[in-house]
């Protein structure tokens, strides 16, 4: 088991998590891990916002079943797997602008971090819902935070995009030319390769966002396909939620046990 | 002399078709004692088994010598017999291919000196297998385990597949400190995440499992070895490591596989068996196939998906470009989910998955084939049929084709000899280039059998316990 040792909600629907996992240690900026909450829990991916001594950091956004499940109940995790992915390509690029939304800002903090120690200059833009999560420690790292609606295309020596398939789509949509790195969101199941429910197409040919990936240059990604591909549990995924509120309800309803 | 009984083969109770469609529980019902006891009356203890049976089977079961046992109504002892070989009789007993491998080779069936067919049918093995390794789990007896003083060696296993987990308690066995590393949260590699628990219960699989970790073996899960550890850190904290991470499980490469709805066969096998995806919506992880779908491929993970959408209630069909005999899943396999209402279209290539304007599949097409000319393997090559061109509706398509190397573990380490396949390499005793190195299963071989990769894990584990001893110093 992988202990919670703290849980912080940010706001009504963000959630910074310390995790004990000692094997995650040795991962690189832009890396992932797998989360189960129990032994059949579904396995979601989450990006490592920070490490420490013992573990890592992660910022988890509640959107369906299993978050809300983490945020309302969860102690420890049954399954830690990882890291997963590969890294995140880190150098003096120059110029960075980081596009976000939600949970995004995390591996935004994570790979701008290292970005900055190899001396670029980073700016964050990020597009709702309300302001970024975890501000402060994102002044750490960069020097122009803005929020706003709809994405300014800056000049820049290169975009990194983060957090959502349709932010990454409209920037390439814009066709600045500026050198674009995107972190493609796919569901994920097994996370070493197997199963094939990550792929991806990028300049035609087929990818795993779970080894190949997460990071892709953007303008070589097939968005269309992975915005249809998105949708594809989307009933599913609220019955899976209704089903967990009625058993909150039925839970919160039952008198305490003496 | 006693009469050769050619033809009362006992034949393992089934649940029948229309009751174990409906259900993931094992359908295969095992011999009863006396089933058993008279299946085992049939065989002929052969004295040139080691050319038949024992030959046929690829872990080298010595099978006249359990059967004896069984006659003698000494179960513990045939268990004994089995497990000096073979780690896991129950879990052989139901998967192992054994119309192809032991009972393929059992003299009242075919005579493998004279290379004739013979007029009989074999013994049941495999079940007689199984109802070894069940009684022995059922009736909670400890059949203890001789383990070799400590030899003080440390040996990392990667991978909990048959071949990582035989080569693991193997060395256990020897005496070696074994540390075995998981990708995902439960070992077993196909046998848990691909093999249908309607064939292979995982209470079966678990007992075995806990066979290891009574021998002291250590499992650590969540490690995905070329990311959380790399294979040169295992080589250089352990005295040996045995590489068993399987292959990588099908590719897709048919046009309109990017389309909602299709699907890898492993997607589907491990969401249902790793994730309980048929419990769905009191379990969160979902698979969505439609009302009817479309199953392409015709080895055992065509099989297995098929098993898995009878029991989830979808029209399945099942298209493969050869015939069944050219198959290389179970003959009673093939009867079974036709038994339970596949459609199975032999001689049938898919061209292309065809979606509507939404992106979601509708069908598929095909062509008819017929057998020509035989290919570099010597099976027939299947040809086109002229003008055959057809569609199947339906709502999702499962790929169950190719399989390709999954390399995650040692792409990082250039050094390592490959095939041109991306196979790792290795010799006659299970070492690659690297020193220290052994490899073994699938990884190998490219996708072969759960007993096979048994074998190549105990094999390897010889052949590491050998390199401990003499060239490793203390
Ligand atoms: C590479 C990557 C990195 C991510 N990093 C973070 C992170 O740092 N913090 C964070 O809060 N979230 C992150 N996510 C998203 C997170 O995995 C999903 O929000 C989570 O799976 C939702 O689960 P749910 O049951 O709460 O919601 P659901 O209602 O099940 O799903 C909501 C949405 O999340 C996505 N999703 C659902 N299941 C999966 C799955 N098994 N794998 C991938 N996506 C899924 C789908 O788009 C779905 O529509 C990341 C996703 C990816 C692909
Ligand atoms: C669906 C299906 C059904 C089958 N049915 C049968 C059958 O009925 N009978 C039969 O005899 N054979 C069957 N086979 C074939 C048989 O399962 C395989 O030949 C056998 O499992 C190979 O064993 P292995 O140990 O080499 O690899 P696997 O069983 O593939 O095990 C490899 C393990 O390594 C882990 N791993 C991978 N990469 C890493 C990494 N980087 N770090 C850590 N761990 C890693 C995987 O998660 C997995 O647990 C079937 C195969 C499939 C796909
Ligand atoms: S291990 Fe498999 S092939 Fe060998 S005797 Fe047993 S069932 Fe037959
Ligand atoms: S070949 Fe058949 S009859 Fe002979 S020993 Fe083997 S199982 Fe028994
Ligand atoms: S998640 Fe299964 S292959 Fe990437
Ligand atoms: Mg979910």
């Amino acid at each position: 088991m992988f202990p919670i040792l703290e849980k912080s909600l940010l706001r009504e629907d963000f959630l910074l998590l310390k995790i004990r996992a000692p094997h995650l240690l040795s991962a690189k900026p832009g890396q992932l891990v797998i989360l189960q909450p129990h032994e059949l829990s579904e396995r979601i991916p989450v990006c490592i916002l920070d490490l420490w001594e013992e573990g890592f950091w992660c910022l988890l956004q509640v959107v369906g079943r299993t978050t809300l499940q983490i945020k309302e109940e969860v102690e420890s995790f049954y399954y830690v797997g990882g890291p997963i992915g590969k890294p995140f390509p880190i150098k003096n690029y120059g110029k960075v602008v980081f596009y976000t939304t939600g949970w995004g800002v995390a591996p935004a903090f994570n790979v701008g971090r290292a970005l900055k120690k190899e001396g670029c200059s980073l700016q964050l833009f990020y597009t709702g819902p309300g302001e970024p999560p975890m501000y402060h420690k994102l002044r750490e790292v960069f020097e122009v935070i803005e929020t706003q609606e709809t994405p300014p295309p800056v000049d820049a020596d290169l975009w990194v995009s983060a957090g959502s398939n349709e932010l990454s789509r409209y920037l390439v949509s814009l066709g600045k030319g500026v050198p674009h790195i995107a972190l493609v969101n796919t569901y994920m199941l097994d996370a070493v390769g197997l199963c094939l429910v990550c792929r991806v197409t990028v300049k035609g040919s087929t990818q795993l966002a779970c080894v190949d990936g997460p990071w892709f240059p953007a303008e070589e990604v097939d968005w269309e396909n992975l915005l249809e591909r998105e949708t594809l549990y989307r009933q599913e995924e609220e019955l899976a939620l209704e089903e967990y509120l009625k058993e909150l309800r039925r839970r919160k309803n039952k008198p305490a046990e003496v | 002399m006693k009469k050769i009984r050619y033809t009362d083969r006992n034949p393992e109770p089934l649940l029948p078709p229309h009751q174990r469609s409906k259900t993931f529980r094992e359908y295969a019902l095992g011999f009863s004692v006396s089933l058993a006891l008279d299946e085992a009356q049939r065989c002929l203890f052969c004295r040139d088994a080691h050319q038949r049976c024992i030959k046929a089977c690829p872990i080298g079961v010595d099978i006249p010598g359990f059967i004896r046992k069984i006659t003698e109504g000494d179960l513990i002892g045939a268990y004994r017999v089995i497990t000096l070989s073979n780690p896991f009789p129950s879990v052989c007993g139901r998967v192992c291919p054994q119309e192809k491998q032991c009972e393929g080779a059992c003299i009242l069936y075919y005579d493998t000196v004279k290379g004739r067919r013979n007029k009989g049918l074999p013994v049941s093995i495999g079940a007689l297998e199984k109802f070894v390794g069940d009684f022995v789990r059922i009736s909670g007896v400890e059949v203890s385990e001789e383990r070799a003083n400590p030899t003080g060696k440390r040996v990392a296993v990667v991978g909990a597949g048959p071949a990582g987990l035989a080569c693991a308690y193997q060395l256990a066995k020897l005496g070696h400190h074994v540390d075995v590393y998981e990708a995902l949260p439960t070992a077993g590699g196909v046998m848990a995440y691909g093999i249908p628990a309607a064939r292979l219960p995982r209470e079966v699989l678990s007992w075995e499992m806990g066979k290891l970790e009574k021998l002291g073996v250590r499992f650590f899960f969540g490690y995905v070895i070329g990311r959380t550890l790399s294979l040169r850190e295992l080589l250089s904290s352990y005295h040996a490591v045995f590489l068993g991470v399987g292959a990588g499980r099908g590719s897709l490469g048919i046009k309109g596989d990017h389309l909602k709805g299709v699907y890898s066969a492993i997607e589907v096998l491990m969401r249902v068996g790793l994730m309980g995806a048929h419990m769905f919506p009191q379990v969160p992880t979902p698979v969505k196939l439609g009302r009817k779908t479309v199953v392409v491929g015709g080895g055992f993970t065509a099989v297995d998906c098929a098993i898995t959408a009878l029991r989830l209630g979808v029209e399945t069909h099942v298209v493969y470009r050869r015939t069944r005999e050219t198959s290389s899943a179970r003959d009673e396999e093939w009867d079974h989910i036709q038994e339970e209402g596949a459609v199975i279209h032999w001689l049938t290539q898919p061209v292309e998955i065809l979606g509507d304007e939404e992106g979601k599949v509708i069908g598929i097409k095909c062509v008819k084939m017929t057998l020509g000319e035989p290919d570099e393997t010597g099976r027939p090559r299947p040809v086109p049929v002229p003008d055959s061109e057809h569609v199947i509706e339906c709502d999702s398509v499962i790929l169950a084709i190719g399989q390709k190397a999954n390399p995650v573990a040692y792409e990082d380490m250039k050094e390592l000899a490959l095939t041109q396949w991306g196979t790792v390499k290795v010799d006659d005793q299970f070492r690659t280039n690297i020193p220290g190195l052994f490899a073994g299963g699938d990884v190998v071989n490219g996708g072969d059998t759960v007993v096979r990769a048994l074998a190549h894990g105990r094999k390897a584990a010889l052949s590491i316990h050998q390199y401990l001893m003499e060239e490793v110093t203390p």
